[in-house]
């Protein structure tokens, strides 16, 4: 019984650590956008979540026709859960603060950053875009829906 | 079994031809298809055909069907390590159908490619029977580059082959015949046996 007491009292330290450390994990992303950014361009005041949220939610025209938003498929929370537009899956909410296994490795992160752009923008976004995405993503915490 | 009376050159059967190209397509259009949300669903369904065509060429193996049976080139790592050996000191011996090292690789690319279909499988449908998408998508991940290594190494040997024996064994995939040598043939009696 005390084994397992000490294996749950882990267990919930291991959990309550990664939960903030994958927000800290976040953090540390859009800095590094912004501070690319800010070479880029010295205009750049910093990363905004509104900014980012217009974003977000931003309808781009693809060459198909089709016009799509970050929400088309995860809806405009990011705090909720989304559904894939062209599988109709369901898709684990995007906000790190409440699904905290997003943003667990950076890498991986980075390497969906690359793939969504190319496939929403046709191009990777800029790191100015990154860094007020992230920081927009650290703002919403509060599901809207209820599953 | 195999009836040795008559010359051997028929070795690869319609099923075995068409299992062979089909799952070359299905891997292909799934590879193509990875990256992009948008092709989400062909690299599902193409990876989906493939794991059928694989599990039926397995229970094809099972059966009694010469060549294509699993019977005829077991594994053996062993042999299969001795054979490159022989390739490399020019004395390898001529099998009419897998060598032992394309045997192996056979196995290899049926057990790596069962993997990346069944954990890609499971990646879709995030979320049900395992709930580990970091482990599931590794998985997906390696084992389909690993199977990808394996289709090289496959060609490889076939092209190696191809030269070493001056048969055209990419034509043999597609017409099923295979030049046969009358030492290879004898040969092949022997391993029958």
């Amino acid at each position: 019984m005390k084994k397992l007491n000490i294996v749950l009292a882990a267990l919930l330290g291991f959990t309550a650590y990664s939960a903030q450390a994958d927000v800290a994990n976040a953090e540390k992303l859009a800095h590094k956008y912004s501070v690319i950014a800010k070479s880029v361009n010295p205009d750049y005041a910093g990363p905004s979540a509104a900014d980012g949220k217009f974003f977000f939610n931003r309808k781009i025209k693809l060459a198909n026709g089709k016009e799509m938003a970050c929400a088309s498929c995860h809806t405009s929370n990011p705090a909720d859960e989304g559904k894939h537009i062209v599988t109709g899956k369901a898709i684990r909410p995007l906000s790190p603060v409440v699904n905290f296994k997003r943003f667990a490795d950076i890498d991986k992160v980075e390497e969906q950053f690359t793939l969504h752009c190319n496939d929403i923008i046709g191009s990777d976004c800029t790191a100015a875009e990154k860094a007020n995405y992230i920081t927009y993503l650290l703002t919403e915490k509060t599901p809207t829906t209820k599953k | 079994m195999i009836k040795v009376e008559t010359p051997m050159n028929y070795v690869w059967d319609p099923f075995v031809r068409t299992f062979h190209w089909s799952l070359v397509i299905a891997f292909s259009v799934a590879f193509y298809t990875h990256a992009s949300e948008w092709h989400r669903l062909i690299h599902v369904r193409a990876g989906y055909a493939a794991g059928a065509l694989m599990l039926a060429r397995i229970v094809w193996g099972l059966m009694k069907t010469g060549y294509a049976s699993f019977d005829s080139f077991p594994l053996n790592p062993v042999r299969a390590a001795k054979h490159i050996f022989y390739v490399i000191n020019g004395n390898a011996r001529r099998y009419i159908g897998h060598n032992p090292a394309g045997s192996l690789v056979i196995y290899a690319m049926l057990a790596f490619g069962l993997t990346a279909v069944a954990s890609g499988w499971l990646v879709y449908n995030e979320g049900w029977l395992i709930d580990q998408p970091e482990f599931l998508q590794a998985l997906h991940h390696y084992s389909t580059w690993g199977w990808l290594l394996l289709v090289a190494m496959h060609v490889i040997g076939v092209v190696t082959e191809s030269i070493l024996h001056k048969d055209n064994l990419i034509l043999a995939m597609i017409t099923g015949c295979k030049r046969v040598s009358r030492k290879g043939e004898k040969q092949a009696r022997q391993d029958i046996a």
